[in-house]
């Protein structure tokens, strides 16, 4: 038997499944909540509601993590240092030390100054103890990369740490897309590496001791140590994972992949079995990357949403995520008390609680006083009319992760309907009551109007399409209900909860690798311009065949530290002409890796 | 020199080029087995060659006419031509040569007229078209355009010695980029083959003529600089390819005073005591009116006037042209061509009688600055193309560097100001017309956008601009007005491809994109930019400037392609107001996406 233990780090839980592949069945599952303070902690408590099973036969584990994104999003990373070559783009940069070094590199990639190696050396001088790794970004490094491959070299004779190269990570135009890539994946790297080194410590503990894939942000496979060298690839591993995961549920090949979150709704298309690619890159954290990914459509609309009331008497849901009530209540027994004496007309059903994971960082005194204020979870409005805390200040404090907020949900309101008994849903219910009260109408036109609202919202950014998808923890208590009142007949298929779980599960190695020739009027010969190298050909033929050696050795090398041994290069050429004239020849090499278990040397 | 120009001038040095001594070689052998014809103005006159004429017409006080010719066949043109003699001889003006202008297409070898924009004026299909123009009448039709400097050189060179026409060219026209032929070496070699054919009619006084401001000398904002650039023309053809030389002017020259005092540097300089290097001044396009054209006559005519002046006092042998008068809307009618001469010859009647009252001395002392200045600036080339590694003995190394530099980097590469000095920005002496014209324009718009309280309305936008030819003076204008207002220009500077123009955007986050043209290309142009943003699946924001105007098969005057470039979705409203406004209405940099 062949197992492969798939898992999931969301915002709001933790999924894993152990997928037999021999025949593609779910054998175990499990669910949890993410710990963001120690995304760790929820894989050990999720792989402890697996239950029994003999770990040692897990031939493979592979996840897809929001770590990364999380990371950028907080502006969390080492300490990174930008070397900028040729220009100075007078723009902003998610590095701590920033140097500019002369060398000019023109759109074709033709040297036009050599590069300013005094002004290289006091730059990585002043480094030196001040940075944690560095990113290198020339100016039209995709057309010649050789400053960029000079600079990573003259440094690692100089400084023990990481060193990205910019056009290593995209093949594509944009010098502050791709500068903004490589810092980001730069500031990464320690982060990723040491999250990496402790999973395998927490799997270690289960016996399971199979090599780590991690998945991509276009739903591919890399493995852990490839993950270590770019992290920024995974920015997206999540809405991959549950693309590929929706996909494999339903067998769909042409469809929609409907992921109903705690946080958000994912919308991904899947057009002949593929899934559909961001080709411009990624925004994380209001960073544009040239991180090729999913195209997904997120919906700030989910399970934990806020709900509130607004000064006309209509509910609003989200876009904030709030902890339910219902879980809140679990966690803090104290809560319901607390809100039985608060209940009146006056109060917004808002609470706050220190969050676990905030940062030792030193507070101002309004907020310090927040913090102090907040042993046990604590009213807003409270804070704000009792306490005389600004508005500002609680919310900047949520903003920075210090304090997290309590609200009502759709959760709390699907819960209290359901009576599920294991979560706490009096508090959920003594909320919906006060608005009742507050809107003079009873709890179950409350419920209708908000269960309204939300099945619209999802269904209005639904694309018109006959076969839908449903994934997600809250799916199949919602698309009922959508279902129902839009009388439409999206499918949620078995193991919906733990979909992204089982895309992760089911990856596989897939590396594209791109070249382009172009003709030289200077030199009247061809220009290939490869992944690492610009070279010259006498003639188109002999260009091509240059840039396919080079893009199928590049396209077999990525494969193979991607962690596939066993794969398919398929090259494609594309002439563009115009009115007959020769214009460049695109060539793309693509490595189709298959499953990594069935590729391993049989043991 | 500066590291960097040095660093870009050896960029452009190509290796494995074919050599230039083994090109003029070849070109030699082929001119060995050449008979030269006499055509029949040689025959009719009793002349050797054409600078006997020349020589004798300076000798008798006589100033020498011509038209430019070139009507839409060769049948046209033969009867142009016919037309033209009947004219001159019943009114006794001396006009003995056309400067005969053909088809574009000419320029390129027959099976690489496909991709051009097909016929602009007559073409020159095999020898007996030649001789049917130069036996028509006793008037040399010489043949400038698209002939010794084109791809088709060989062919376009044998044929013009064949029927007896002893003066070719335009050298200088070797810069230009044909469209439909990209093999720049082969184009190069070809050149050069064919300076080898003329080099062995050397006793003939076979001349290749050349003509700097239409192309690498137009986009100079000093005058010193035109000066220096034929001082290299005529090294790389005299000195490297032992032909005789010789060169035109005025075109992009209309101030007065550096119109003449060019024209009588390069005499002194490039004139030897067996032949006058100096072959005609080409009438100014860049003074005239829009309305009123009948207003144009006084301006050919007081320019005219200089030129007959000129031609006494320091002995030029200069031919008189003066049919530009409508250059700014369409190409003039014949009658028009005629009707301005003949107002030319009227002032020559007059001339005489004001050259003694003349003072020359002011002109004299610009003339030996230019001289001097443009001396040493020729030295500078020489010597920064060696510090540089080019091969200065071989003028195919020269032609191919010299083919790719760009002439603004050129001037300010080797400038007397700016050589071995920090300094980068040219101190212009006696600037050229377009150079002034240019550098007020800017300060007018940008004076005028201020005004408006427009001074930071593109603040922090990027703009790409750039020339699809070799539009200079567009793209200084365009880079001086647009960063006068804020923006964040991207010069891609001249000779871009529309893939280039894309490249930059990409890389640089942008989505306007600048684009000037001049050469009649601006339609297919802007078709490649559409397609090519098509396949990249991003929606730029295009404007075009210049001449937005194109020649058709079998036209001989352009047509306005304002409408058809709207229609693909460019801004084709030749304003830079408007293209500020639309910038900042649409400007959104790509990274914004």
């Amino acid at each position: 038997m062949k197992f492969v233990l798939g898992i999931d780090t969301g915002g709001t839980y933790t999924d894993s499944v152990i997928m037999n592949m021999n025949n593609g069945k779910v054998v175990r599952k499990s669910k949890s909540l993410t710990t963001k303070e120690d995304l760790s902690i929820g894989i050990c408590s999720c792989l402890d509601k697996l239950g029994d099973f003999p770990y040692e036969k897990i031939r493979l584990v592979s996840q897809s993590t929001t770590l990364a994104t999380n990371a950028i999003v907080e502006g969390k990373g080492c300490r990174t240092g930008l070397i900028l070559v040729d220009k100075n783009l007078k723009r902003s940069f998610p590095a701590d030390m920033v140097f500019y070094v002369g060398g000019r590199m023109d759109i074709k990639g033709r040297v036009q100054m050599r590069l300013d190696n005094l002004a290289l050396n006091k730059a990585i001088e002043r480094m030196k103890g001040k940075v944690d790794s560095i990113a290198v970004s020339g100016y039209s490094s995709v057309r010649n990369p050789e400053n960029e491959l000079f600079i990573k070299d003259v440094i690692l004779k100089q400084a023990d740490m990481p060193v990205v190269c910019a056009h290593t990570l995209t093949p594509q135009l944009g010098f502050y897309e791709r500068t903004i890539t490589a810092v980001l994946n730069a500031r990464l790297i320690p982060i990723i590496s040491d999250w990496l080194s402790r999973i395998k410590e927490s799997l270690a503990k289960y016996k399971i001791n199979a090599p780590i894939m991690v998945v991509k942000s276009d739903g591919s496979y890399m493995q852990s140590s490839l993950a270590i060298k770019k992290p920024i690839d995974t920015i997206l591993s999540g809405p991959a994972a549950s693309a590929c995961g929706g996909r494999f549920l339903n067998k769909i090949k042409n469809g929609i992949i409907l992921d109903i979150g705690g946080t958000t709704t994912d919308i991904a298309r899947i057009n002949n079995g593929d899934i559909g690619l961001n080709e411009k890159g990624a925004i994380v954290g209001g960073w544009l990357t040239r991180i090729k990914s999913i195209k997904t459509e997120t919906v700030g609309l989910g399970g934990d949403s806020i709900i509130i009331l607004n000064k006309d008497n209509e509910f609003e849901i989200g876009p904030e995520k709030v902890i339910p009530f219902c879980l809140a209540g679990v966690w803090f027994p104290y809560l319901k008390e607390d809100i039985k004496r608060r209940i009146n007309e006056s109060e917004d059903g808002q609470w706050v609680y220190l969050s676990k994971s905030r940062n030792s960082r030193i507070y101002s005194s309004d907020e310090k006083q927040v913090v102090e204020l907040l042993n046990n979870p604590c009213s807003v409005s409270l804070l704000i009319n009792k306490h005389k805390i600004s508005k500002s200040i609680v919310d900047k404090l949520i903003k920075n992760d210090v304090i997290k907020k309590i609200g009502l949900t759709p959760t709390d309101v699907i819960f209290a309907e359901k009576n599920y008994l294991s979560w706490d849903i009096e508090s959920s219910k003594l909320i919906i009551g006060n608005l009742a009260k507050r809107i003079n109408v009873c709890e179950e036109i409350v419920t209708h109007k908000i269960k309204n609202i939300f099945c619209s919202k999802i269904y209005n950014h639904i694309p018109n399409d006959t076969n839908i998808v449903a994934i997600g923890a809250p799916s199949q208590t919602w698309i009922k209900e959508i279902n129902r009142r839009h009388k439409c007949n999206i499918i949620v298929p078995n193991h919906f909860e733990v979909a992204n779980a089982i895309g992760a599960a089911m990856g596989q190695v897939t590396e594209i690798v791109s070249g382009l020739i172009r003709y030289d009027k200077i030199t009247r010969k061809y220009t290939v311009y490869g992944p690492n190298l610009k070279q010259q050909a006498n003639t188109l033929d002999i260009a091509k065949d240059v840039c396919k050696e080079m893009l199928h050795k590049a396209v077999s090398m990525a494969a193979e530290s991607a962690g596939s041994n066993k794969y398919e290069v398929v090259i494609d050429i594309k002439d563009l002409k115009h009115k007959g004239v020769y214009i460049e020849t695109k060539i793309i090499a693509m490595a189709f890796g298959d499953h990594w278990i069935n590729n391993q040397p049989k043991s | 020199m500066k590291q960097d120009i040095k660093e870009y001038i050896n960029s452009l040095i190509i290796k494995e080029l074919p050599k230039g001594m083994d090109l003029l070689e070849e070109g030699r052998a082929i001119g060995k087995e050449l008979q030269p014809g006499k055509n029949k103005f040689f025959r009719e006159c009793g002349y050797n060659n054409f600078n006997e004429y020349k020589v004798e017409c300076m000798k008798n006080g006589k100033n020498m006419w011509q038209l430019i010719l070139g009507r839409a066949n060769n049948s046209e043109q033969v009867k142009a031509l016919q037309d033209l003699y009947e004219f001159t001889q019943s009114r006794g003006i001396e006009c003995r040569s056309v400067d005969s202008i053909p088809s574009m297409e000419l320029g390129l070898p027959i099976n690489s007229r496909d991709a051009n924009v097909g016929a602009t004026s007559f073409v020159l299909n095999n020898i007996d078209d030649y001789i049917e123009q130069v036996e028509s009448v006793p008037i040399m039709s010489m043949f400038g355009n698209h002939v010794l400097s084109c791809p088709n050189a060989i062919a376009t060179t044998t044929s013009c010695i064949k029927a007896g026409n002893s003066n070719l060219g335009y050298f200088s026209q070797y810069i230009w980029h044909r469209q439909g032929f990209d093999d720049d070496i082969a184009h190069i070699a070809d050149v050069i083959r064919s300076c080898g054919i003329v080099s062995v009619f050397y006793d003939d006084y076979c001349t290749i003529d050349s003509y700097p401001e239409d192309a690498f000398g137009g986009y100079f904002l000093d005058c010193v600089s035109i000066i220096a650039y034929t001082l290299l023309e005529h090294y790389i053809l005299r000195d490297l390819c032992g032909c005789r030389s010789a060169v035109t002017a005025g075109g992009l020259l209309s101030e007065i005073p550096t119109r003449v005092a060019v024209v009588v540097a390069l005499h002194k300089l490039l004139s030897t005591e067996d032949q006058l290097a100096f072959s005609f001044w080409n009438a100014s396009t860049t003074d005239h009116w829009e309305n009123d054209l009948e207003g144009n006559f006084g301006l050919m005519d007081t320019e005219v006037l200089a030129s007959i002046l000129a031609n006494w006092h320091y002995g030029i042998g200069g031919i008189l042209t003066q049919n530009a008068i409508t250059e700014k809307l369409r190409v003039p009618l014949f009658k028009e061509q005629l009707d301005v001469m003949l107002s030319g010859v009227r002032v020559e009647e007059k001339a005489k009688e004001l050259l003694p009252y003349i003072n020359w001395a002011p002109m004299d002392e610009m003339i030996e600055t230019l001289i001097r200045d443009g001396k040493i600036m020729f030295n500078n080339i020489l010597e920064g193309f060696k510090e540089s590694n080019v091969d200065i003995k071989d003028p195919m190394q020269l032609l191919m560097v010299l083919k790719n530099f760009n002439p603004g980097k050129f001037e300010a590469a080797f400038h007397p100001s700016t050589f071995n000095s920090v300094d980068n920005d040219v101190q212009v002496l006696y600037p050229t017309v377009l150079g002034r014209q240019t550098m007020q324009l800017s300060k007018d718009h940008i004076d005028k956008l201020v005004k408006q309280g427009k001074g930071n309305s593109l603040a922090n936008k990027n703009v790409v601009i750039g020339s699809g030819d070799g539009h200079t003076y567009a793209v200084y204008f365009l880079d001086n007005v647009l960063s006068a207002v804020g923006a964040n220009v991207i010069n891609g500077g001249v000779d871009l491809d529309p893939v280039d123009f894309l490249d930059l955007a990409d890389e640089e986050g942008c989505l306007d994109i600048c684009i000037t043209v001049h050469n009649g290309q601006c339609y297919d142009y802007a078709k490649e930019c559409i397609d090519l943003a098509k396949e990249r699946g991003i929606k730029y924001n295009f404007y075009m400037g210049g001449r937005l105007s194109t020649i058709h098969s079998g036209d001989s005057t352009p047509t306005d392609m304002t409408a058809e470039l709207k229609e693909l979705g460019f801004d084709a409203s030749n304003n830079i107001f408007n293209v500020i406004d639309l910038i900042f209405k649409n400007g959104q940099n790509l990274s914004y996406f």
